[in-house]
């Protein structure tokens, strides 16, 4: 055995593939280390998705890197498996060797470990080259820690030896079963698969361990591990052998050598590597007839039926090649695997699934479709073009009178024609899949443009590089391996300041489709892009076809220059490099001339000199405005929209104003900008939108003057990126920043702390803290205005109506234009949008409240639910909270172009994608009922309370709108979705925290983080309310409401709220309130037995044995334990169903005091138990969720 | 009467190979017999004659036809067998042929069914008409082969190396249906086999190191040799002694001993026999000449 082996090791280094194949991983773990360390491209890459201070040679990251090393490895162990049997045969060495008297196990054990001993040294080198290149200069010295030994041998036995060991075991297992060494190839991608479905299903926070389970690489299971781990502890803990790593390191070995065993089993050394269908055939000669026929005497005719037949032939002939490879059907039902999980599961949002409306379907049919169209376009153009030339078929087949372009063309032809069959084969899928959702809408035009129109062209795009690829590099696997460089490389371009689609290879930018606004307004770039990139692929094909390999001619160049001598291949090759020219030219002209192109390096800059030219005057007293009167004109079918208005600004503040600060949207063409005091214009910087004034007298305290504006949007070509989304032929939805705002933002600064070091610029804060005088003299959504008076008169076409917040106090009809105008007397902030679309409207009331859902055509799926949701919200605040202001309360939908709902006062924008064709099941989170009843929320807490621009402000207007919401559907939902709520909450809590870039500070301090302020603001107030009794809490808040409703100057905060608090929290809990809003503590519960017995009195007494820990973090994350002093509720549950789901509920809870980390403890229930799980309502926020729950036995 | 006149035709190949260094010969109807030994630069010169190969530098005219020039008119009268092929393992010899008529230029469908029945039938592949290609043995592949390089009746047919995994009577029939064909077509048979040529030909060239040595009719080619061929059976140890006194063109197992073929213009005398020279002899004799000269 140890003979193999040391013959496979001999044989490896030998070989220089073993060299380039660690040089190419050696460098993948050089660039990934370059790009993390900030010293490519001058910034960062985020890798892993984790904070910026998590180093570069951090015991996390290493595990990252390896990991994606490991994944890259499928391609390179494919390649040593295949060669590993496949020498033997080449050699012709097989029938020598196999009748050696040598043991199975000797030749596989033996070989098998030669490559895993070469595979694990490969590694080894790039660990060290990991390590090593954290030290090149460039990188950016804070990203580096001194590394321990440790960090890199654990990722070594952790994750490379068991992944390079199930890696081989199924590609030898596939070599022996199949009798093909290629085979190897198609397992690998196989692998790959799995390891992408795994990804598939992790959305959902009940799969989540499933997930840790199946993805053979470890990945999830090291996702699942680390998820709640802090930046800091990145950088320090070692990433071991936790549960679920344990778990899915052993399902692996297990199977993999199951996998090997039957593989040892089955192989015998007749092993022939020929396939069995292969029979050989009896050969006989007949009884010859006397006189043998002639053989016909053709003569070639030159003619377009010949040409055609050739080519028909040939296309023929390649079809019945590709649908007689097993490849394709093992492709097709992997891929409708894929299908139908990805459109099951993508765009859930708290495990609540979408309907399948068509867009959605196509759309993601097209995306989990992806990497099988790019297996089948590189392994198909490569098995075409190389079916004759690998069996020197060619040698007859070339020396045919037909004309190459006859042979090239059918392959590409025939490729075309299968990815075309492919795309229905998608369509069918989804159409299938709809109806059997019982979803009938099936829009097959949509379908076809999406699938057809805007997807296929970029297949052919890729087809086209392929065929390129393969004629010149003339290497079958070296094509298939630059093809997929390349299509993960490309991407990779954007690091280095190459945005434009223009240079991006085969980019065109993606028109999203929306119900309401159809292919929207990327349509004419995306046109224009397309056919650009499809005439670059021409011209690629162009190079195909004159270099085209027939017969042994190599000479790549001289080939085309030979063939160019040729008068009419002259005229078509420059006819198509001028049509490319000139489409290249106009979009040139479109996107860099009557629009302007910006890198994201170029804007950056500008955000730069922003900040260093006009941060002075930051804190700088300013005008604030008082009053809003507006008009603005929608053209729905230009898509334009232009605007007067008027602010009446004050000067509040105690000192003289001299000048003041005025930006607008740089987009729009501002036609007038009037102060109704004298003024000079000191800066007018066009590019930024930013023009400065100076009075000629000071405006003094209490002074006021107006602002005149008229300015107009006009839609000119089309750009590279950034299109408008906003102003749209249907669903118009625009914001405050079309308008003009007054001074300094610092919304407009870089934020990314280590680009700004990279610039010079000083390290900014956030917030002011939490008592800062300055801070409390404005909100936190906008710093020109305090509680303003607002009327606008909106106009839109015909056909649509518009909508802007307040209640409608005119409405009429001018020309073939609609117009309303709406007003809000006072106390709004200033913060409103404009909407304009065709609405249906379902209208309804509560008490004196008009309530009205404006939505799309046919979105109707949810409005019940949304109404109810309207409904009961109001109910509930206005009871617990205090009054509603207004009269009307109105939600309108908008395209998908966000994700997201907005509560603007009396108006409530909600994006067509999150709640209109959500698929509420009863056993689902209804979140179009708990979004409206945030948004709802909003309307007591941002919109009554605010407040000021400090530490914290934001937890009094989303935390305690998460809370009221989540109040709202306890109440209609009931305890298992309600705590299902809370799991989701402190999920994205722990992976929100864990992805922190800045620091992580206590509740009542929050900055713009928004983990904290949703997840972590809903399960503190809920925790508190369950403490203290919903009432207390409630009361808390209704008497907050009443001290600060539309307070300004200075506004509320935090502080004041947790005074308030401290009256309704009795001592006993005074601790525990605080540490949950003061501090950041984190709990680790592990329940790890229950036990019941039942008594005599038919009782039951459940034992139940569980640990505890306690830490407290600092705003960096470090960890420090402290010592317990806790009551934890324990909850006894029973299995339940809702709908068709299984789920628990709870029968009984109890609370204990626990001071210890081990603890036993004894109940009495009256009913028996079938599950225990320890603090279910999330009283405390613990790290690791899925060692909560035990089974009683 | 057609003719293929080939003129200083030289090819070298990438790693430094001199694979034809300047090859000149004029083939007219009827079968030409190229003999060689192994790697003389046969091959590259089928290969180049049948538009495979361009060469570096040198013309080949068919007739008027500037064969490698206009690839495609030759092409439409060329049959080409080479040396080592293979074919799609999962078609059937029907369906190929089918194919390949159609590429040929064949479009008419009856007269295309009519060709590869005849074809099939001349190489004697009837019976496996339907069956997959992949179950072939050697010899059946080669007759497939040569049933396609037949299609269309080519006016040029280049033949690499056919007889190679052919079983003797399976080789008869080859030579039959190529001795036929030989009487209006030009028919080159590139062969290392010298039985072959001996068969078949009519005129012959001998090429070696990438150089024709002679090109002539077999029987001027054994003329020339006419009264100098020498044998004798000798001891195995005795064979380094002759080749240090006779120049030794060939030598071979006899009844356990060994067989020498020496050249002399005179009685070598020491118990040599003199014997008629085959073409055999000729073969050998110019080839070591040839290297001898080299």
């Amino acid at each position: 055995m140890w003979e193999f082996c040391k013959y496979e090791i001999k044989y490896r280094l030998k070989h220089i593939s073993t060299y380039v194949f660690t040089l190419v991983l050696m460098g993948l773990a050089v660039l990934l280390n370059l790009a993390a360390g900030g010293a490519i491209a001058g910034s960062a890459v985020n890798i892993g998705g984790v904070g910026d201070k998590v180093a570069i040679n951090s015991p996390f990251m290493i595990y990252v890197f390896s990991i994606a090393i490991n994944i890259f490895s499928i391609f390179i162990m494919a390649a040593l498996v295949n060669h590993m049997f496949s020498k033997d045969l080449e050699n012709k060495f097989y029938p020598i060797l196999f009748t050696k008297p040598i043991k199975k196990y000797q030749y596989i054990i033996g070989r098998f470990l030669g490559n895993l001993i070469i595979m694990m040294s490969i590694f080894c080198a790039v660990m060290i080259t990991m390590a090593l290149s954290a030290l090149i200069p460039g990188i950016e010295k804070d990203m580096v820690l001194i590394p321990k030994l440790s960090w890199y041998v654990n990722p070594l036995f952790v994750m490379a030896l068991p992944n390079f060991y199930f890696i081989g075991a199924f590609f030898i297992a596939s070599v022996i079963a199949t009798k093909k060494p290629s085979s190897v190839f198609g397992i690998g991608f196989l692998l790959f698969a799995v390891f992408s479905f795994a990804g598939l299903i992790t959305s959902k926070v009940d799969s989540k361990t499933l997930a840790a389970l199946i993805d053979p690489f470890g990945q999830k299971a090291f996702e699942l591990s680390v998820n709640s781990w802090t930046s800091a502890e990145m950088n320090t803990l070692q990433v071991g052998l936790t549960e679920q790593m344990l778990l899915n390191r052993i399902f692996w070995i297990l199977i993999s050598t199951v996998i090997l065993l039957f593989a040892w089993k089955k192989f015998n050394f007749e092993f022939s590597y020929k396939s069995k269908n292969e029979k050989k055939l009896v050969d006989y000669i007949e009884v010859q007839d006397s006189k043998v026929k002639e053989i016909p005497i053709v003569k070639f005719k030159e003619s377009f039926k010949t040409n055609f037949m050739q080519f028909l032939s040939f296309f023929k002939y390649n079809m019945k090649l590709v649908f007689k490879s097993p490849a394709i059907y093992y492709a097709s039902i992997l891929g409708l695997l894929f299908m139908v999980v990805a459109i099951a599961e993508s765009n859930t949002i708290f495990g609540t699934r979408i309907l399948p409306v068509t867009y959605h379907v196509a759309g993601v049919v097209y995306g989990s479709f992806m990497i099988f169209f790019l297996l089948i376009i590189t392994f198909f153009s490569g098995e075409l073009i190389w079916s004759s030339r690998d069996n020197k078929f060619n040698l007859i087949e070339d020396t045919m009178p037909f004309k190459s372009f006859n042979n090239f063309f059918s392959k590409f032809l025939t490729m075309a024609f299968i990815i075309a069959v492919y795309v229905l084969f998608m369509i069918i899928t989804g159409v299938i899949y709809q109806f059997f959702s019982g979803y009938t809408n099936f829009e097959l035009g949509v379908y076809f443009k999406i699938l057809y129109i805007q997807y296929y062209p970029r297949y052919l795009m890729l087809l086209c590089f392929s065929f390129f690829l393969h004629n010149l590099v003339n290497h079958k696997y070296a094509s298939h391996f630059i093809f997929v460089l390349f299509v993960m490389g490309k991407n990779f371009l954007m690091q280095f300041n190459i945005e434009h689609h223009l240079l991006i290879p085969f980019s065109t930018p993606t028109a999203t489709y929306s119900d309401m606004s159809g292919f929207g307004p990327n349509v004419t770039s995306t046109f224009w892009f397309t056919i650009y990139w499809l005439l670059m692929s021409i011209i690629l094909l162009s190079i195909t076809v004159l270099s085209w390999k027939r017969g042994f001619q190599l000479r790549f160049i001289r080939d085309i220059l030979n063939k160019l001598k040729a008068k009419n291949v002259i005229i078509i090759n420059s006819l198509i490099v001028f049509v490319t020219l000139l489409t290249a030219g106009y979009i040139f002209y479109n996107t860099n001339i009557i629009n302007t192109f910006e890198t994201s390096k170029q804007s950056e800059k500008s955000q730069v000199s922003y900040e260093k030219a006009y941060s002075h005057f930051y804190k700088k007293n300013q005008p604030k405005i008082q009053d809003i009167v507006l008009n603005v004109d929608i053209f729905p079918e230009q898509r334009e929209m232009s605007s007067t208005g008027r602010f009446m600004m004050k000067n509040i503040g105690e000192t003289p104003i001299d000048s003041v600060m005025i930006h607008y949207y740089n987009e729009t063409e501002l036609n007038e900008l009037l102060l109704s005091k004298t003024a000079q214009l000191i800066v007018d910087d066009k590019d930024l939108g930013l023009k400065l004034f100076k009075f000629d007298t000071p405006l003094n305290p209490n002074d006021s003057l107006y602002l005149d504006f008229s300015l107009t949007y006009t839609r000119k070509g089309f750009k590279n990126s950034g299109t408008n989304h906003e102003i749209l032929k249907n669903g118009s939805f625009l914001h405050n920043h079309y308008f003009p705002s007054i001074g300094y933002s610092k919304r407009f600064e870089l934020t990314n702390e280590r680009k700004r070091k990279k610039y010079g610029l000083p390290k900014q804060d956030m917030m002011p803290e939490t008592t800062d005088s300055w801070g409390l003299t404005q909100n936190y959504i906008c710093g020109d205005a305090d509680w303003v008076s607002y009327k606008a008169t909106v106009s839109t076409s015909s056909d649509q109506i518009a909508l802007s917040p307040g209640e409608l106090v005119a409405q009429w009809k001018e020309g073939n234009r609609n117009y309303y105008t709406y007003q809000i007397k006072e106390n709004m902030i200033n913060f409103f949008t404009v909407l304009s679309a065709e609405y249906k409207v379902k209208k309804d009331k509560w008490n004196d409240i008009d309530l009205e859902i404006y939505y799309h055509n046919n979105h109707t799926y949810n409005l019940e639910s949304m109404m109810l949701g309207l409904k009961e919200s109001l109910k509930y605040y206005t009871r617990e909270f205090g009054e509603y202001p207004y009269s009307v309360l109105r939600i309108a939908e908008f395209p998908r172009y966000g994700y997201y709902a907005q509560a603007f006062p009396t108006l409530i924008p909600f994006s067509e994608g999150i709640g209109f064709i959500a698929n509420v099941k009863p056993n689902t989170i209804d979140y179009p009922y708990y979004v409206t009843a945030h948004e709802t929320g909003h309307q007591w807490w941002a919109h009554q309370v605010i407040g000021g621009n400090t530490r914290g402000t934001i937890m009094l207007s989303e935390s305690f709108t998460e809370y009221s919401s989540l109040m709202v559907v306890k109440h209609r939902f009931g305890d298992y979705l309600y705590r299902q709520q809370l799991k989701y909450a402190l999920y994205d809590y722990l992976s929100g925290r864990s992805g922190e870039s800045r620091y992580e500070l206590p509740l009542t301090q929050v900055e713009t983080q928004s983990y904290i302020y949703y997840n972590k603001g809903m399960l503190v107030m809920n925790a508190a309310s369950r403490l203290l009794g919903e009432k207390q809490l409630n009361s808390a808040l209704s008497e907050f409401v009443k001290l600060t409703k539309f307070k300004a100057n200075p506004y509320t905060n935090t502080q004041e709220f947790m005074s308030v608090l401290d009256d309704y929290v009795p001592d006993s809990l005074k601790v525990k309130i605080d540490e949950m809003f003061n501090q950041i503590v984190l709990y680790d519960y592990n329940l790890k037995k229950a036990e019941v017995e039942e008594l005599e009195n038919s009782k039951y007494k459940i034992k139940i044995e569980f640990s505890a820990e306690k830490q407290l973090y600092d705003a960096k994350g470090n960890p420090q334990k402290v010592d317990l002093a806790e009551w934890v509720e324990i909850g006894f549950l029973i299995k339940d169903r809702l709908g068709k789901k299984k789920t628990d509920k709870i029968i009984g809870t109890e609370r204990v005091y626990i001071t210890q980390k081990d603890n036993i403890i004894e109940f009495i229930t009256e009913t028996k138990p079938e599950e225990v799980i320890i603090d279910p309502y999330f009283l405390s926020l613990d790290k690791i969720l899925h060692n909560n729950k035990v089974s009683v036995k | 009467m057609s003719v293929l006149k080939i003129n200083s035709l030289k090819k070298t190949y990438d790693n430094g190979t001199q694979a034809l260094k300047g090859v000149d010969l004029t083939i007219k109807t009827g079968m030409y017999g190229l003999l060689g030994p192994n790697g003389a630069g046969k091959s590259t010169l089928m290969k180049t004659i049948a538009t495979l190969q361009e060469p570096d530098e040198g013309t080949i005219f068919l007739n008027d036809l500037d064969v490698l020039k206009e690839k495609h008119e030759v092409r439409k009268i060329l049959g080409f067998l080479p040396q080592e092929f293979d074919v799609y393992p999962k078609a059937t010899a029907y369906e190929l042929l089918n194919h390949l008529a159609v590429l040929k230029g064949v479009t008419d469908s009856g007269v295309r069914k009519e060709t590869i029945n005849v074809l099939l039938e001349k190489t004697n592949l009837i019976h496996a008409k339907n069956k997959h290609l992949g179950g072939f043995s050697g010899g059946m592949k080669q007759r497939f082969g040569i049933a396609q390089a037949l299609i269309g009746n080519p006016q040029l047919l280049i033949v690499d190396e056919p007889t190679a995994g052919l079983d003797p009577e399976e080789r008869f029939r080859f030579h039959n249906i190529l001795s036929e064909l030989g009487e209006n077509i030009i028919v080159i048979l590139s062969t290392h086999i010298v039985e072959d040529v001996t068969e078949l030909c009519n005129s012959m060239a001998i090429i070696n190191q990438g150089q024709v040595i002679i090109e002539s009719h077999p029987e001027n080619v054994l003329s020339n040799l006419k009264g100098k061929i020498w044998k004798k059976v000798i001891d195995k140890n005795q064979i380094d002694e002759i080749e240090k006194t006779f120049k030794v063109i060939s030598s071979r197992m006899y009844m356990g001993k060994t067989m020498v073929h020496i050249w002399a213009e005179t009685d070598p005398g020491n118990d040599f026999i003199h014997i008629e020279p085959d073409l055999e002899d000729a073969y050998f004799y110019y080839i070591h000449t040839n290297q001898l000269k080299v």
